[in-house]
């Protein structure tokens, strides 16, 4: 029932070209160059040293690996991270 | 940038998570709607973040169930920086009354600058002002700046304008002295030749005219006169002016010789070495062995600091060299001395686009192996020179 009710709001995304972060509930990751990473309507952090970052999304996870990582700002919807990245990996739940 | 500063404000406090499940806690505290921020994880099992006195009361329930353990590391903010000034009364005495004398002093003028003047000197006009009252350590409350704008003018007849204003504790005078004064009102003159020519063209605005387009004049000769009648025939004394147009010359001569004497350096070279002590200096090593020699030097003193020491020491390069002489076409030397001839007549003021006509003569010089160029040129200008008759 759940993944009828997703694959028709897919459909209706893609057909009705709305954003996608808003209806579906999916982050929106912005990058400057290599050394700050925006997440918006993140899940919560699994996991957080000074090389590797995991942060919970919708219908998964996303690793971002890298050096002097630290989390410059954190609240319900936002995170924001600061340091030399070096590369980030998106994984299913 | 206003968060941080919003945070300032209102007061911030430094926090220690200590625990195994740090995430989770982070976790709660953002899910609750508190942000934190520079969070930074310093052990396996210490953070360190920032948050806002207000949410930092609001953790304790969020605890529960975790085995982590929460402290205050440092505080900061205008609420802590308040509370700490209030203790130290004596402190915040001090700065008000700084402040106050700060107020103070900026009610009075501290710099006086005087620009644009060149025939008037910033002195004569800081002695007037000096005069008025304002000087520096006036108070700026009796200054009129309108007032003192009339006075200047009125006291150097020179100046055109004079603004004056106050920015903070300078005061700027600014003032423009008249482009020229009254000289060709009132001086009595004529236009005359500033060199010999064949007067072209005649065009008199004050004066009578004495020449004709045709006419030959020497330097000195008056060309417009000033004696004139005006429009109820009387006979009137006045400056002179207006545009008198002349073909007029001007000759060079160039020189170039038919050869040169070139140094070649023939591969031989000879090092020797001097050191200086103050001013006493001695040489190391035999003097150039070659007849002819061309030499450099390189010289080594050590500085401790910016401060030379007084001890040098110099290597000398000597190059042996050959002088030989070489002939040049004639061609070439004419063409030598023609530019010759051009950049004289250049150094005297003619401007080579400007010549109208050229005559060139060449004399050879036998018995110093070369060539003269004599250059004459024509050109229009303007000859007319004003000449007060005194």
């Amino acid at each position: 029932m759940e993944r009828g009710l997703k694959k028709a709001a897919k459909k209706l995304v893609s057909t009705m070209e709305l954003p996608a972060d808003a209806i579906l509930d999916l982050p929106r990751i912005t990058m400057i160059g290599n050394t700050e990473l925006m997440v918006e309507n993140h899940k919560g952090i699994e996991k957080y040293t000074s090389t590797e970052v995991r942060i919970r999304i919708t219908g998964g996870h996303m690793a971002i690996h890298g050096r002097r990582l630290i989390v410059r700002f954190i609240d319900k919807d936002d995170l924001k991270l600061e340091g030399v990245i070096t590369n980030i990996d998106m994984g299913d739940q | 940038m206003i968060t941080r500063l919003w945070a300032w404000l209102v007061g911030y406090v430094v926090i220690k998570l200590k625990g195994a499940q740090l995430e989770a806690l982070v976790n709660r505290i953002a899910g609750g709607g508190y942000g934190i921020w520079d969070l930074e994880r310093v052990t396996a099992n210490i953070m360190i973040g920032k948050i806002r006195i207000k949410h930092f009361k609001k953790l304790r329930p969020l605890l529960s169930g975790l085995n982590v353990r929460v402290g205050i590391v440092g505080r900061a903010g205008l609420p802590f920086f308040a509370a700490k000034v209030s203790r130290r009364k004596g402190l915040v005495v001090g700065l008000a009354l700084l402040a106050a004398l700060f107020y103070h002093l900026a009610g009075f003028v501290w710099m006086i600058e005087i620009a644009g003047g060149e025939q008037i000197s910033a002195a004569a006009i800081s002695d007037l002002l000096a005069r008025e009252g304002v000087r520096v350590g006036a108070p700026k409350s009796q200054i009129d700046l309108n007032y003192l704008e009339n006075l200047l003018l009125i006291s150097f007849p020179e100046l055109s304008w004079v603004g004056a204003r106050i920015k903070g504790v300078l005061m700027q005078i600014e003032v423009a002295e008249r482009a020229s004064p009254h000289r060709a009102e009132v001086q009595y003159g004529d236009v005359v030749a500033a060199q010999n020519g064949l007067i072209t063209q005649v065009v008199p605005f004050r004066g009578t005219p004495l020449v004709t387009v045709g006419s030959t004049v020497k330097k000195g000769d008056i060309l417009i006169s000033g004696e004139y009648y005006d429009q109820y025939g009387r006979r009137q004394q006045g400056s002179a002016e207006g545009i008198v147009r002349a073909r007029v010359w001007y000759d060079a001569f160039g020189e170039a010789a038919f050869s040169k004497i070139t140094a070649i350096e023939t591969g031989n070279y000879h090092t020797s070495y001097s050191v200086a002590i103050g001013k006493w200096v001695l040489r190391l090593g035999r003097p150039a062995p070659f007849a002819n020699h061309a030499s450099e030097a390189h010289t080594w003193q050590p500085r401790i600091g910016g401060l030379k020491l007084p001890f040098a020491v110099t290597k000398h390069i000597y190059a042996e060299v050959d002088y030989q002489t070489t002939s040049i076409a004639v061609d070439q030397a004419r063409a030598l001395a023609l530019e010759r001839a051009w950049q004289q007549l250049a150094a005297s003021g003619v401007d080579r686009d400007q010549v109208k006509d050229t005559q060139v003569t060449e004399h050879y010089l036998m018995d110093q192996d070369g060539i003269r160029v004599g250059l004459i040129v024509e050109l229009e200008q303007d000859i007319a020179e004003f000449a007060p008759r005194l």
